[in-house]
């Protein structure tokens, strides 16, 4: 093995050699700090799933590296909701589903932005991830969920109710597999060879987000290409403000790290960008609590049983179990009818009975996002609602409805609740949740390069920094089964990818 | 008990000299081990201080399942989390020359009044 090795630095260069107005390339000679079999950047569903399937295809020195001080970024602190068709828990309950319904599924909610092989990729090779999972030790509760535009219940929850309750069994059984796992560093900058392959990055160390600083560079060689895994860049408001300008004020789910450095990079070595302007909201926010808190689990059961009211009206407005940007889009709509500082917050409510099995209702209900009223007199006082006759009208249909009057919203019911005081509600106001875009990937989570629509070698990209899986918005529960899968696909890949460096 | 820290604190002050500021020790530290302590108790690898290891404060300690955070209003149990049990380093939320920060507060309403 050289100890020294003649690579081109490449942020910026690269750019600069596929570019027609500069040939400019920097050539200096550097030798690596540390060499691997295979880094993976990013600590999520997806990068975790990589270093499982790379590990599987044998490589043995393999470095997963973690921006923040806390591991799995979005991935630990979601719902950890994994939508899977076909699965033994489906089966058990006797659940028909299959992979063609949820692309079928996808393709509807996505508008067709899909890029079809890759959603049938996710859909077709889900029972990968559920297998894996299991396989590492995650338990998920004996019930399945149907989320909005879900054509089956195909929900499955880890038991302890979040992503958390995926990542750190599969952490730990990496960290039995021999996988070293380094957090605190930065990658900034993808490193490529002198036949322009990927072969490494520079990082930086002890790497503090917040402020920027770290205390050491180092470049690190990963003999089978890089698999980049970091998510999207929810956090990032300059990047949401410059590519979607109207989104530039909502609030967002995501944590603290999730910034656009590593998307600067990958499009700054060329990489081809698709949909970077599509962002997906979650129709579950709520004025009373941080984006993404305990309400929005509790809502998604109250969405299902109960509905969702419009104060102007006393009428439901949608759905609730429509698309997600349906959902948010009508929820806009409503809101837009009072005023910038006092908009006209709907509200989604439910009966006692389902709050007892709402994951998210303990907490939300203790911290003030959930509200109880005893009767529809002081529900419609609470939000603000004029008509109580119009209110009471609603609630009337629904329970009709419930026992089997068709819906004019036509929202399935799995679980049929009678709509009764007292009442469990919650003020929605949209969030943004996710990033649609991305960089483009093939079904074998190759990167593309946007000179020659080809892959750019040694590239590989999972999860939310890849783009067209689920094309212009997406379901619930499926992008924790992106990254389950296609990182599964890209750290095979990139087993059988031999850097030149 | 006031001057005792006070010697122990500026013990540890002196024996720090490589760093600019003085890094203040927290009292329940002081307290627990006086003058047996300096820098080298908790920076233990050679050269330049670096952040202690989390088996540095678990040789002391013991891990998380041996420290439960104790019972609060918000059901938080921050050493026993859905998201991380206990995979992170005691210094994500523990410090020892500026104030403490619990990750959690990044998303969860919840305070810990006796975070050391």
């Amino acid at each position: 093995m050289k100890r020294r090795e003649f690579i081109t630095r490449s942020i910026g260069v690269t750019a600069a050699m596929t570019l027609p107005f500069s040939a400019k390339a920097d050539t200096s000679v550097k030798h690596w700090d540390r060499e691997y079999d295979l880094v993976i950047v990013g600590s999520g569903f997806a990068g975790l799933s990589a270093a499982y399937s790379a590990n599987k295809a044998g490589l043995k020195n393999i470095l997963v590296i973690e921006k923040m001080m806390a591991w799995g970024g979005a991935s630990a602190i979601c719902g950890g909701i994994a939508c899977m068709p076909n699965t033994p828990l489906q089966k058990k309950h006797g659940i028909e589903d299959s992979p063609e319904l949820l692309v079928k599924d996808m393709l509807k909610v996505g508008h067709k932005f899909n890029h079809l092989a890759l959603a049938e990729t996710m859909a077709t090779q889900a029972y990968t991830a559920y297998d894996m999972m299991i396989e590492c030790g995650v338990e998920f509760k004996d019930k399945l969920l149907r989320l909005g535009s879900h054509s089956a219940p195909r929900g499955h929850i880890p038991v302890g109710a979040s992503g958390g309750a995926i990542v750190v069994p599969m952490h730990k059984y990496l960290l039995k597999k021999g996988v070293q796992f380094q957090n605190r560093t930065n990658v900034s900058s993808i490193l490529r060879d002198k036949d322009n392959g990927i072969s490494g990055v520079e990082v930086q160390t002890d790497f503090e987000h917040t402020s920027g600083e770290f205390r050491n560079e180092f470049s690190y060689k990963s003999r089978h290409g890089v698999v980049i895994a970091t998510g999207g860049w929810g956090s990032d408001k300059q990047f949401i403000k410059t590519t979607m300008p109207s989104y530039a004020d909502l609030r967002s789910t995501a944590q603290s790290g999730a910034t656009a450095g590593m998307i600067k990079s990958l499009l700054s070595i060329g990489s081809l960008p698709v949909m970077l302007d599509m962002y997906q909201l979650g129709p579950w926010g709520s004025p009373d609590e941080r984006p993404a808190g305990p309400g929005a689990f509790f809502a998604d059961y109250a969405f299902a049983e109960g509905i969702a009211v419009d104060p102007m009206t006393g009428k439901r407005f949608s759905n609730e179990l429509a698309s997600r940007r349906d959902r948010s889009e009508a929820q806009m709509v409503v809101m837009e009818q009072g005023t910038k500082d006092k908009p006209n917050y709907p509200f989604t409510f439910c009966s006692e009975e389902t709050t007892t099995r709402a994951e998210g209702f303990h907490a939300a209900y203790r911290d003030g996002a959930v509200f109880k009223t005893n009767s529809i007199a002081e529900l419609a006082e609470f939000h603000g609602v004029k008509n109580v006759t119009a209110l009471t009208q609603s609630i009337a249909d629904w329970n009709k409805i419930v026992k089997g009057a068709v819906d004019p919203y036509n929202k399935p019911l799995d679980v049929r609740t009678e709509l009764k005081a007292p009442f469990y509600s919650f003020r929605l106001s949209p969030v943004l949740h996710y990033c649609m875009g991305g960089v483009a990937i093939t079904p074998n989570a190759e990167v593309i390069d946007a000179t020659t629509c080809e892959p750019i070698k040694g590239l590989f990209a999972a999860g939310e920094i890849s783009g067209g899986v689920h094309g212009m918005d997406r379901l619930g529960g499926c992008s924790s089964v992106d990254g389950l899968v296609f990182g599964q696909i890209a750290g095979r890949t990139a087993a059988n990818y031999k850097a030149n460096a | 008990m006031k001057t005792s820290f006070a010697i122990a604190a500026i013990a540890v002050l002196l024996s720090c000299s490589v760093w600019a500021a003085p890094n203040v020790i927290k009292p329940h530290h002081v307290e627990a081990l006086g003058s047996d302590m300096n820098c080298r108790t908790c920076h233990t690898t050679k050269g330049k201080f670096q952040r202690p290891d989390a088996q540095t404060c678990i040789d002391c300690h013991g891990g998380m399942a041996d420290i439960p955070t104790q019972p609060n209003r918000w059901d938080k149990n921050p050493h026993n989390s859905h998201h991380y049990e206990d995979l992170l380093e005691c210094t994500v939320c523990h410090s020892e020359h500026k104030a403490s920060k619990p990750l959690c507060v990044d998303c969860h309403v919840v305070e810990f009044p006796n975070l050391k």
